[in-house]
């Protein structure tokens, strides 16, 4: 078993926005090419703010505590805020993570990237149309 | 409560053990090569624990030789026959289950030269003795079989494999790695045609750093260590004479106890498989039942969740098992035992494997499968997969999303 430190263990005992979210604004679910795991985000935009995300993961300890942290971090932000964090703030944020379980960090943060981008052409689609 | 069921990997030692060993430490802590009395008396005892080994599987006492352990006895063997033979052949074939230590002495020999084919199981990850048969050729100088699949626990039809190697019109040497084996269930190295096997004293309650390996009378052998004379020149350097002690302390106590314990496991392993089945839904047990199986071992996939955070979620409830997640592995390759007995990466992601040793109870067994029941329920929760449909829309086969690569750790 990896070693994984306090904070890690209390996400992954006690994850933070789990589950779905109902008629979400944008959703995504992505699999790591690594490992095998696939990870579900789920987003409620109003504004260009990310009001409520929800996330669930058929992944290891790590990857559901990056999902964890990750939810955490970027509800509240706009979509350009949260496109900008990384899978190394992540890990920063959790206090580090055993390197082989760099890649479950990133699939977070590809799920969440995905999201928002499928979003932001959906919302171009409709502009286009109501045009 | 505080429940260890990875007892394949290691056992805890028992106290008796301790205090047997504790003699060779203190009292009787001389080498058995000195010339002075209590040297030869240490020479005595080490050589009546040789003879007490040879007799719990049907060998000459000279057939052992103490090494620290299987993986230290598993290359003796193989390397040691490989090697001397090179000359009158170079084919070796070794099962497709093997424990991670034979697996690397395989590749190792491929480097060197040798053409190693890998001998398949079947779904209950048993040898195919007809493929067997099919793979032997004039080259071949070695089968390598394990005793007990160690991740899926099957049985390894040991004399079966020595019979078709005896048809062969030249000599064929059968090496088992028996760590999962030796004190658990019976082994007659006669009747099992058994030519070398490896013993690991960890495995059964006795001390770590303790093995041996059997080496049948004029195999041809080459030894792997070199150095100064002592009890046995084909494993040279300082005896462990606490370890040896210790080992045979625990085989005493594992023979002693062994009908009675294969009886009560058997029952406990039906027991936990029983309730494993009834009570969580959507499982698969790995490997064999009844007969085919060894009493301590119980494997199961659990669909729709991952291995590593199962077993991590156990442990904190103080359960300890294993799993053959990819997740939990350093390379972050999928059991390849799951993977040769037909299952696929999903399959692996989601196994966990309870391995019991002697100590274990009913109890035990009882909490960690209440345990287990809430820890699958509710990784399951968390899951975007719910149903095989679900894998099958996002896993596709589970190959192309298994193509190892490396995440750029400086983007
Ligand atoms: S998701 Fe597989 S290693 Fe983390």
């Amino acid at each position: 078993m990896l070693k994984y430190n306090e904070l890690v263990i209390q996400h992954f005992k006690n994850p933070r926005n789990l589950g779905k979210i109902e008629n979400p604004d944008a959703q995504a679910t992505e699999g790591s090419v690594a490992c095998g795991d696939m990870m579900s985000v789920y987003l409620k935009i109003k504004d260009g703010k990310i009001e409520d995300v929800k996330f669930e993961s058929y992944g290891c300890a790590a990857n559901i505590a990056t999902g964890s942290m990750m939810t955490e971090v970027i509800k509240g932000m706009t979509l350009e805020e949260a496109e900008q964090i990384t899978w190394k703030d992540i890990i920063e944020k959790l206090g580090g993570l055993p390197k082989s379980k760099y890649h479950c960090s990133n699939l977070a943060i590809d799920t969440l990237r995905k999201a928002i981008q499928e979003y932001k052409e959906s919302m171009e689609k409709s502009k286009v149309e109501s045009a | 409560m505080f429940v260890f069921l990875d007892n394949c990997r290691t056992t805890k030692l028992d106290e008796k053990v301790l205090d047997d060993m504790k003699i060779y430490f203190f009292e009787k802590f001389q080498r058995p090569d000195g010339i002075y009395l209590s040297a030869q008396e240490v020479h005595e005892e080490v050589s009546q624990a040789q003879e007490y080994f040879a007799k719990t599987i049907n060998a000459q006492p000279e057939e052992i030789v103490f090494t620290s352990g299987a993986t230290e006895a598993n290359n003796m063997a193989i390397f040691g026959v490989a090697r001397r033979l090179k000359e009158k052949g170079n084919h070796i074939i070794v099962s497709a289950i093997e424990h991670g230590s034979v697996m690397s002495i395989a590749k190792r020999l491929q480097k060197e030269g040798f053409e190693v084919d890998f001998l398949p199981v079947d779904s209950e990850g048993i040898i195919k003795l007809d493929e067997l048969e099919k793979l032997i050729k004039p080259t071949t100088i070695l089968v390598s079989v394990i005793s007990v699949a160690h991740f899926v626990g099957s049985l390894e039809p040991l004399k079966e494999i020595s019979e078709i190697l005896k048809k062969s019109n030249h000599k064929i040497y059968f090496h088992t790695d028996a760590a999962e084996r030796y004190a658990k269930l019976p082994i007659d190295v006669e009747d099992f045609g058994i030519d070398l096997m490896s013993v690991s004293g960890h495995k059964f309650h006795g001390p770590k750093g303790i093995g041996f390996l059997y080496v049948r009378k004029n195999t041809p052998f080459e030894p792997l260590i070199f150095g100064a004379s002592s009890f046995d020149k084909r494993r040279p350097g300082g005896e462990n004479v606490p370890g040896i002690m210790g080992m045979r302390k625990a085989a005493e106590i594992a023979f002693d106890k062994m009908e009675e314990n294969i009886k009560k496991f058997t029952g406990l392993r039906d027991y936990m498989i029983n309730r494993i089945e009834k009570e969580i839904p959507d499982v698969t047990l790995n490997g064999a039942r009844g007969e085919k199986r060894t009493p301590y071992n119980v494997n199961f996939s659990f669909k729709y969740i991952e291995g590593e955070a199962i077993s991590l979620a156990l442990s904190m409830e103080g359960v300890e098992v294993a799993t053959g997640s990819a997740c939990a592995s350093e390379n972050l390759q999928p059991n390849y035992a799951i993977l040769a007995i037909g299952g696929d990466h999903a399959r692996a992601h989601g196994s966990i494997r309870f391995t019991f040793g002697f100590n274990n109870t009913k109890e035990e067994i009882d909490y960690t499968v209440d345990k287990l029941k809430e820890v699958v329920e509710r990784l399951r929760s968390m899951s975007p997969i719910k149903s095989d449909d679900d894998l099958e829309k996002y896993m596709g086969s589970g190959e192309e999303l298994h193509k190892h690569e490396e995440v750029d750790s400086n983007a």
